[in-house]
């Protein structure tokens, strides 16, 4: 009997390793548009998958006893766990690799292993597609490393996907660890001077850097836009996004319109997308966002304020249910963010972990 | 105005405020004496070591507060008026209306010598020739780095507190109550708050449940008392590091997060400390007593004050003391230092002062 259950198991686990299947599982999530009825099926085939064999996971299903009467009720890893354990169903041996955590307020950093990169690529792009950013149709900038200079960063990863699949040169700006802004310039100016559109993607932060140390402002070709992404956490200038996207948009002569924000995050495949600076976050089909009162667990209704937890279909080999400390407003088609968790102020005189992380960098 | 017109001064604000610790005057007197050695040193020189001494106070005092606890921007201000100094106080929004209130019930000559701002006051800063720092240690780094060394620098960096059971051989309900009143105070946000509960790795696991259980329902019965508003940033704390230890296959006794004093304990075999998220959240920590040096690792230098259940070894005073720990106490007593403990393992008011020595025979000084 207990021979029959493992090698079930063992049946389970092979399925999701075979590349044939990872194909097939790639083309339900991109049906699911069509298909949407689709989704809780899916939502539970993952799940049962993963509570057996990523054993964190494992562990924290077994303390929560009821049934799963719907999708919602999926239990969620809290994000942090990734810095604390290894959430993968499989041997770190047999993974094709990892992206890192940027660790900016802790120092430490979290991993998120995976198979192989396909899942991933294949929902990054067609994220993109699903939230009209127009990135084959542009000169692609990114303000970032490319992931020869950064292999575990998955925002770097991200946009080699999207320049391998763009029909026109793409450039990755950060190098040696120095953002390139005078180069940058030039190749832009002569692709402006072209009337070739442009997309420039990169964090809230390489945009802001970019303005103060390059105040002349610009007039890129319409049909260009801006992506930015990852706030400014830990960086000791942070702006209001109102005043940022206004900055932006004066300074690249495009309508605040054509600026997308992206939010993602190591621990997830998928990403949310909003547009201009009002923009409610919306998510691919394959993925789902709650917007979650902590104090019950429950959903909170259109308008109230709560914890964003993700489920991510494309999270295949690590947990596909996500507890973030981000907070969010729930709105009737998705969500508007409000800030990322670590912005929150320390309160009181007691020691954080953040702190020891401080002082272990600085004093030792 | 000398030494003792003030301290008569400040006795109705000490009885006024008993959160600051000191009982009145009295009290006020002692620590003078205690720390300058005589009541009248920022008054007058005294006889010291064959010679004379007198304790110079700063002209001004420039103290940045930290953003929740405002007993400690109290005693800041309360030490800076006993020696005798003008005050500037960096005061942080949510600290603002308590310490108004303190200002407004000062004797109108001491009122004068407190003025408050609300942000980096660069003048203010600059005139002064101390400056008292209450915060996180990035705060402490960057006002240590804007300071002169010619000017006074006390910094108060964030700390944390244990508590050290040991062995357990009987379940202790009494010490257990005193425990679960030092976690409950003010939040578990101060640095006198402790963040664990140390057991001898040893102890059989069936006593250990017991005295989880104990505590968690000891930490229930103080639910009710009058809280902090909790946000839900500090909410999603709390849920996070609940879910944390289920993962990690810890044993959770937890209260519901709709109540108004959530509490939650946790046991886990831990090879190094990790702080808790404040907010009635604690670790019983089972540690090999051979393996407590390496556990302590992380906050060496960055302990406060060990609260004892019942009793502790020598070796273990000895290995707490090597690791920077600067107050032992019972339980119950953590978050109540005497009014003569040294803060951060310092003299409160000689940390203040410098000294000026007379050491000519043949010529008295006046000062």
């Amino acid at each position: 009997m207990i021979k029959r259950k493992e090698k079930a198991m063992e049946g389970q686990r092979s399925f999701f390793q075979d590349p044939a299947n990872r194909q097939w599982w790639i083309d339900q999530l991109l049906s699911l548009r069509e298909n949407p009825q689709n989704f809780e099926s899916l939502v539970f085939r993952l799940y049962d998958f993963q509570r057996k064999h990523c054993p964190a996971y494992k562990t924290l299903t077994e303390t929560i006893a009821n049934r799963l009467s719907s999708w919602k009720e999926i239990p969620a890893i809290p994000q942090e766990l990734f810095k604390k354990e290894t959430i993968f169903c499989y041997t770190i041996e047999q993974a094709a690799g990892h992206y890192l955590t940027s660790g900016t307020t802790s120092g430490i950093q979290g991993r998120h292993y995976f198979l192989d990169p396909l899942i991933y690529k294949a929902v990054s792009l067609q994220g993109a597609n699903e939230a009209a950013i127009p990135i084959h149709r542009a000169c692609l900038h990114f303000l970032t490393e490319s992931p020869n200079e950064n292999p575990h960063s998955s925002l770097s990863a991200m946009f080699s996907f999207w320049a391998e699949s763009n029909p026109f040169p793409s450039y990755f700006w950060i190098q040696n660890k120095t953002f390139c802004i005078d180069p940058f310039i030039q190749k832009l100016n002569l692709d402006i001077s072209a009337g070739r559109n442009v997309g420039i993607c990169g964090t809230a932060f390489s945009f802001v850097l970019l303005m103060e140390k390059h105040p002349k402002s610009l007039s890129l070709p319409q049909g260009s836009f801006i992506l930015e992404t990852g706030g400014m956490k830990g960086k000791h200038k942070e702006i209001d996004k109102k005043e940022f996207y206004q900055k932006l948009s004066s300074y690249f002569g495009i309508t605040q319109d054509c600026i997308f924000s992206e939010y993602g995050m190591t621990e997830l495949s998928s990403q949310a997308y909003s547009k201009g600076t009002d923009g409610t976050f919306l998510v691919p089909p394959w993925a789902k966002v709650l917007v979650i009162d902590p104090r019950t667990e429950k959903e909170c209704q259109v308008g109230q304020k709560g914890l964003v937890r993700w489920i991510d279909l494309a999270n295949v080999d690590s947990v596909l249910c996500i507890q973030t400390l981000d907070i969010a407003i729930k709105t009737q088609e998705g969500f508007y963010l409000i800030g990322r968790s670590n912005h929150a102020p320390p309160r009181g005189c007691s020691l954080s972990i953040e702190e020891i992380a401080f002082f272990e960098n600085t004093h030792r | 105005m000398q030494t003792l017109e003030r301290i008569e001064m400040l006795d109705a604000i000490c009885k006024l405020f008993p959160e600051i610790g000191f009982r009145g005057k009295e009290d006020l007197i002692r620590l003078v004496e205690l720390e300058l050695k005589s009541l009248t040193a920022l008054d007058d020189f005294f006889d010291y070591g064959g010679a004379k001494t007198k304790a110079i106070a700063p002209r001004q005092i420039y103290h940045v507060l930290a953003a929740n606890l405002y007993v400690a921007g109290f005693q800041s201000v309360l030490l800076g008026l006993l020696v005798g100094s003008f005050n500037v106080v960096q005061c942080p929004q949510p600290v603002t209306e308590p310490l108004l209130r303190f200002i407004s019930l000062l004797p109108k000559k001491l009122k004068n010598q407190v003025k408050l701002c609300f942000e980096f006051n660069q003048e203010a800063f600059e005139q002064s020739d101390c400056i008292v720092v209450f915060g996180g240690n990035r705060t402490i780094e960057h006002f240590k780095a804007l300071t002169p060394s010619d000017k006074r620098f006390v910094g108060h960096g964030h700390k944390v507190s244990l508590i050290w059971v040991g062995t357990i051989e009987n379940i202790n309900r009494e010490k257990i109550t005193l425990s679960a009143k030092d976690i409950s105070l003010f939040n578990q946000l101060g640095c006198l708050s402790p963040q664990s509960m140390l057991i001898e790795e040893n102890t059989p696991s069936t006593i250990i449940l017991s005295f989880c259980e104990a505590l968690a329902e000891s930490l229930s019965k103080r639910s009710s008392e009058k809280g902090f508003d909790i946000n839900i940033e500090e909410l999603a704390a709390i849920k996070q590091l609940r879910d944390c230890a289920k993962a990690l296959g810890w044993t959770v006794w937890e209260s519901s997060l709709t109540e108004i004093n959530p509490w939650t304990v946790i046991h886990r075999r831990s090879n190094s400390f990790e702080p808790t998220c404040g907010y009635r959240t604690i670790y019983v920590d089972s540690v090999d007593k051979t393996k407590l040096k390496e556990w302590l690792k992380p906050i060496q230098g960055m302990i406060s004050t060990v609260g004892v259940f019942e009793t502790i070894p020598d070796d273990i005073v000895r290995l707490f003391i090597n690791a920077g720990v600067t107050r032992f106490c019972s339980v119950g007593e953590m978050q109540q230092p005497s009014a003569f403990w040294h803060h951060d393992g310092r003299n409160r008011i000689e940390d203040l002062v410098r000294w000026v020595d007379w050491e000519i025979q043949n010529q008295d000084v006046k000062s």
